[in-house]
């Protein structure tokens, strides 16, 4: 299947006069790329899709598809699969219509649709279900019908809003694993929406993060997860410990109230800068005891709370006013108890320096 | 438990006791308004389609109808669209103006259209029947038809356009089969409501437009001829299509999309 751009240039849609849903979105999205849309409701994410997928006209900006520009093109001209959350197959529809609706649209030949619609099928795993009815599948059979119909047309895009959405988590991770097959084989460009990190950990290219109708940051999964540019980055994406801090002497030592001095990577910051610090709860290492010398990368915490995850703990470990998430792996963590004092203790590296905003 | 089913069962039989007179009662035997019918006989209804007087206005009553389902849909479909999709002022108002017919009074209804139609000239004329059945109808039309569309998904249609179907396409394809069963109801209960109605029609009927149950009343007045109860049969008979053609439809709308399938061959 070809696999096309997308360049998003200043999208804007508001509401009225004040409401901006999205402001000033631009993004290149690589021909085949899986990329996903990352943000809470309300954050214009679902907005933005629809703006490409031709539902909303856009407020300013421009949408382009290989250099085309698409944003006035009515959605049935515009040759972009869509796939929704509540799946929205015509219920008065055999799953082989359904499939083949796009076709029939598209004034192909009976035969050809035939062997379409059944290879589309066949592709999804649903060789065999053309002549059942969607009411008569189950929501994970239906979101697979619902990709067949997008798949079938060799649309130059796919779009998908929230597909797992409304499926129970065995099966959700199971679809994720599909779709990431399917979008392999097909090598299409799709754009992903979802609230939910993990999905967009595990199967995205690269992920937009979007908040209050802005892109915050949009890089690999392991870029934001490691380097959030911003402070909302790091506290949606995975689980955080976002500690203010202010530079004390040097590039490399910042002053935490409460906590004492800490030794970070030189960057570009200086003397006076006030920063937000990320330190994932997982990078954190916990042993009981006292600290012996008073290191800059470490310090005292008594064991507030344990919550057992099965394969690792979450520890709450309180040093005076402030509290650190951290994370054990649980065969590490056997002999913690509350009440019990410990040192955390991390690298250098795991620091990760971020400009307050 | 069996106390409650006991009495949930005589309830019903109560209630639904003067069918169980009726309909046997039109296959009677007897000449005159009797029950049990001592035997059983078709002759009623010979007597019933060889009579003009009988005839007459049920062919009254089904032209009346059928105008009636037409106009009310042509009214309500549009109307339901505009309430359920689009927001425009004095939204809330329009709804409850169609609404009013369902709460004033038929009796009163039925005086105010005397003596209105009677300036109009509308007085004894299909149009003057039809248009007051059809005010009656409105209401309930829109109610179905509003439910429907609330209930209706959007994103099939946005689905259906990314897909590749123009506004009209769309419309005729995806919308209006899905919302299709609701119309067909609200046609049939504005067929059925018109063919039951009597109040106004004993009103602004007159004798050529008759409909069948103004010359029920007309002939119980009279003689209480046992042809009655063959009317009152086929007034049953109506209202029975009405909840069993719903069900119908959606059986053979499968059949007619199976056999449109591109694995049928």
């Amino acid at each position: 299947m070809p696999a096309r751009s997308l360049s998003l240039r200043n999208l804007v849609k508001h509401y009225g006069a004040l409401q901006r849903a999205v402001d000033d979105v631009s993004l290149d999205v690589a021909p085949g790329e899986f990329i996903t849309f990352l943000g809470p409701s309300g954050s214009g994410k679902t907005t933005t899709l629809m703006m490409i997928a031709g539902f909303q006209e856009p407020s300013g900006g421009s949408i382009n598809v290989d250099g085309r520009a698409i944003g006035h093109v009515p959605p049935y001209e515009r040759n972009i699969g869509v796939v929704f959350q509540n799946y929205a197959l015509f219920p008065h529809m055999s799953v082989a219509n359904n499939v083949a609706f796009p076709l029939k649209m598209r004034g192909e030949a009976k035969k050809e649709r035939q062997v379409k619609s059944l290879e589309a099928l066949a592709r999804v795993g649903l060789g065999g279900f053309g002549d059942r009815y969607p009411g008569e599948l189950s929501g994970g059979q239906q979101q697979r019908v619902a990709l067949a119909r997008a798949l079938v047309f060799q649309p130059d895009l796919i779009l998908l809003d929230e597909p797992l959405g409304a499926l129970d988590k065995n099966l959700r991770e199971h679809m994720q694993i599909e779709l990431k097959r399917i979008h392999r084989e097909v090598g299409v460009t799709m754009i992903y929406v979802t609230h939910d990190q993990t999905e967009a950990m595990t199967m995205s290219d690269r992920i937009a993060v979007f908040n209050s109708g802005k892109i915050e940051q949009v890089g690999t999964p392991l870029e934001v997860y490691f380097r959030p540019r911003t402070r909302f980055a790091a506290s949606f994406v995975g689980d955080s410990n976002l500690i203010d801090a202010e530079f004390a002497k040097d590039d490399r030592t910042v002053r935490v109230p409460g906590f004492g001095e800490f030794t970070v990577n030189p960057g570009h910051s200086k003397r006076g800068d006030r920063v937000n610090l990320l330190i994932r709860p997982e990078m954190i290492r916990l042993r009981p005891g006292k600290s012996q010398n008073p290191s800059t990368n470490a310090c005292d915490v008594t064991v507030e709370s344990i919550v057992n995850y099965g394969d690792n703990l979450l520890v709450i470990g309180r040093a005076g006013e402030r509290s650190l998430r951290i994370r054990v792996p649980s065969l590490d963590g056997k002999s913690l108890r509350e009440g019990m004092p410990c040192v955390a203790e991390w690298d250098q590296d795991s620091i990760h320096v971020m400009a307050e905003r | 438990m069996t106390l409650v089913r006991l009495g949930a069962i005589a309830i019903t039989i109560f209630l639904a006791a003067p069918l169980l007179v009726v309909v046997p009662m039109s296959f009677s035997t007897a000449p005159s308004l009797q029950f049990p019918p001592p035997g059983l006989w078709v002759g009623f209804y010979a007597k019933f389609f060889a009579d003009p007087n009988w005839t007459g206005p049920l062919v009254n009553s089904i032209i009346i109808g059928i105008a009636t389902a037409v106009l009310t849909m042509a009214v309500a479909v549009p109307a339901s669209f505009a309430l359920v999709r689009h927001r425009f002022p004095g939204r809330s108002a329009f709804n409850l103006l169609l609404m009013t017919p369902l709460i004033v009074p038929h009796i009163v209804m039925a005086l105010g259209y005397y003596v209105y139609f009677g300036e109009l000239r509308l007085l004894q004329s299909y149009l003057g029947v039809v248009l007051a059945h059809t005010c009656f109808s409105i209401p309930v039309a829109m109610l179905i038809i509003t439910a429907a569309l609330k209930g209706f998904d959007l994103s099939l249609e946005r689905a259906a356009m990314s897909l590749g179907a123009r506004p009209l396409t769309v419309f005729r394809l995806v919308t209006m089969p899905i919302l299709a069963p609701a119309f067909v109801i609200a046609g049939l209960f504005a067929f059925v409501h018109s063919f039951d109605e009597t109040v106004v029609s004993l009103f602004i009927s007159g004798r050529d437009v008759a409909t069948l149950p103004r010359q029920m009343f007309n002939s119980f007045r009279m003689e209480a001829d046992p042809v009655i109860s063959v009317a009152s049969s086929l007034l049953f008979a109506a209202a029975l299509a009405g909840v069993l053609v719903p069900a119908a439809v959606r059986s053979v709308r499968r059949t007619l999309d199976r056999r449109n399938s591109p694995l049928a061959s």
